[in-house]
């Protein structure tokens, strides 16, 4: 009963952040403009940081919350296609950077997987994510250096919000 | 059969994986872009709705600004009136063709309830539909000069490709001299949009005004859509690079005007005929 209990509270725990997340993305990030410049999407930081489920559970999340990030954004299917590479990729990239894998239970900060790890951990996802999300919008190689400096700026804003959001999580 | 099951239970998060992301994708290009239409119908109106509630709230702290706007636009629409009247009369005594005159364009004024900006397929959602017999292919105006063309329409809302994307080229003028060129947009900035077409020979300075051509019966003649912030034009060029700033700011936008010209078909038919 106790372990039932255990497992709501974390899909609970789960939505709220994914709810809190995807609503400062629609209502607040997707607006700032920075003049057209920057566009980041923190709500990744949800996905990067969820705690370690069997796989296919990690696939369906990071399809689902891509899938609601479409809906709101009107994208047709560019952050599905991306949140759910990045869910895919993530047990992977886990299993290479991080020795005892397995020992991790609870979310996936820079505490539980070390620093170096998640940097790296972060880095990759970030970049990943984003660079699917700006070439499927950009969807032409006409405005590449347009496109790739957006990505750039974007991505980098977003690490450091994942990173702020690892050590709220972490606290 | 039981390799198959082995097979397909072996593999099982990979083959979820990839179905998603075939779903995805079809989905994506299906919708190829253009619109987004694809979640047009059902999903913008989520959106649109929640926007609706969310903009209700801040619209109320804007109403001084909105109000003064208002009246400096009712104030020169007046003028405008009393110009044209004087204007009209003795026309109308003068030839029996300008009894058609009333038989103008059209304006109705429309919400905007969801707007895009910031990618580069730029849209605005419109809170009024076919019901309010808004069509495809017709102008978007603000008081303060061009937004776009409408490109898609259900019975309550209106998808409003802006000048700020980069499939749309607005028919344009400089007022000093008459010489039309198109509108380009091809980002990043919501402010600044190209004027092409210029030859090199016509004279063109910065802080020109640049407005709708009326060659088209999409827009009425002389909508402001901007002034030219710079002029370039290279050795071998043939054409002036002319940046504008567009009149038009797109992160304060709250009300539009729709415009349509019903005597468009009959401009129409004669081109038709021609052809």
């Amino acid at each position: 009963m106790d372990s039932m209990n255990v497992i709501g509270n974390k899909w609970l725990s789960l939505l709220l952040q994914a709810v809190i997340l995807l609503c400062l993305q629609v209502f607040l990030f997707s607006n700032l403009h920075f003049d057209g410049w920057c566009l980041p999407f923190v709500y990744i930081s949800v996905l990067i940081c969820m705690p370690v489920m069997p796989r296919w559970a990690e696939v369906l999340v990071g399809a689902v919350i891509g899938w609601t990030m479409d809906i709101c954004c009107s994208s047709a299917g560019m952050h599905t296609i991306a949140c759910t590479c990045l869910s895919w990729l993530r047990p992977m990239l886990l299993e290479r950077m991080v020795q005892d894998a397995d020992r991790i239970t609870g979310d996936v900060t820079h505490r539980s997987i070390g620093l170096s790890a998640f940097v790296r951990l972060t880095l990759i996802l970030c970049l990943l994510h984003h660079g699917m999300v700006f070439m499927l919008d950009a969807w032409s190689i006409m405005q590449i250096g347009y496109t790739t400096l957006r990505w750039l700026l974007s991505s980098a804003i977003s690490i450091l919000f994942v990173y702020a959001y690892s050590t709220l999580r972490a606290s | 059969m039981q390799n198959l099951w082995k097979f397909i239970l072996r593999y099982s998060n990979t083959l979820l994986f990839v179905l998603i992301e075939v779903l995805a994708m079809v989905w994506f290009f299906l919708s190829e872009h253009k619109p987004r239409s694809g979640m047009f119908g059902a999903a913008n109106t989520v959106v649109a709705t929640l926007n609706n509630g969310a903009s209700g709230v801040s619209e109320y702290f804007s109403l001084r600004s909105t109000n003064d706007e208002l009246a400096k636009e009712n104030a020169r629409l007046k003028e405008e009136i009393d110009r044209l009247k004087n204007l009209q009369e003795p026309l109308l005594e003068r030839d029996s063709i300008y009894r058609y005159a009333h038989l103008g364009w059209h304006y109705k004024i429309a919400k905007v309830v969801d707007i895009q900006t910031n990618t580069q397929h730029n849209y605005l959602v419109l809170n009024k539909g076919e019901r309010d017999s808004i069509a495809v292919g017709q102008g978007v105006i603000a008081s303060a000069g061009v937004v776009g063309v409408v490109s898609e329409v259900n019975s309550h809302y209106s998808l409003v490709t802006p000048t700020i994307h980069p499939k749309m080229h607005v028919s344009c003028r400089i007022k000093k001299n008459g010489h039309t060129g198109f509108l380009q947009w091809n980002g990043p900035s919501t402010h600044y949009a190209y004027l092409t077409d210029v030859a090199r020979h016509i004279s063109v300075e910065q802080g020109d005004t640049v407005v709708t051509s009326g060659l088209t019966h999409i827009f009425p003649e002389d909508i402001m859509v901007g002034v030219i912030d710079e002029v370039s034009l290279g050795e071998g060029d043939t054409y002036h690079t002319l940046r504008l700033r567009l009149s038009t700011d797109f992160s304060s936008l709250r009300y539009v005007q729709v415009v349509n010209n019903p005597l468009a078909g009959w401009q129409d038919s004669l081109i038709i005929n021609a052809k």
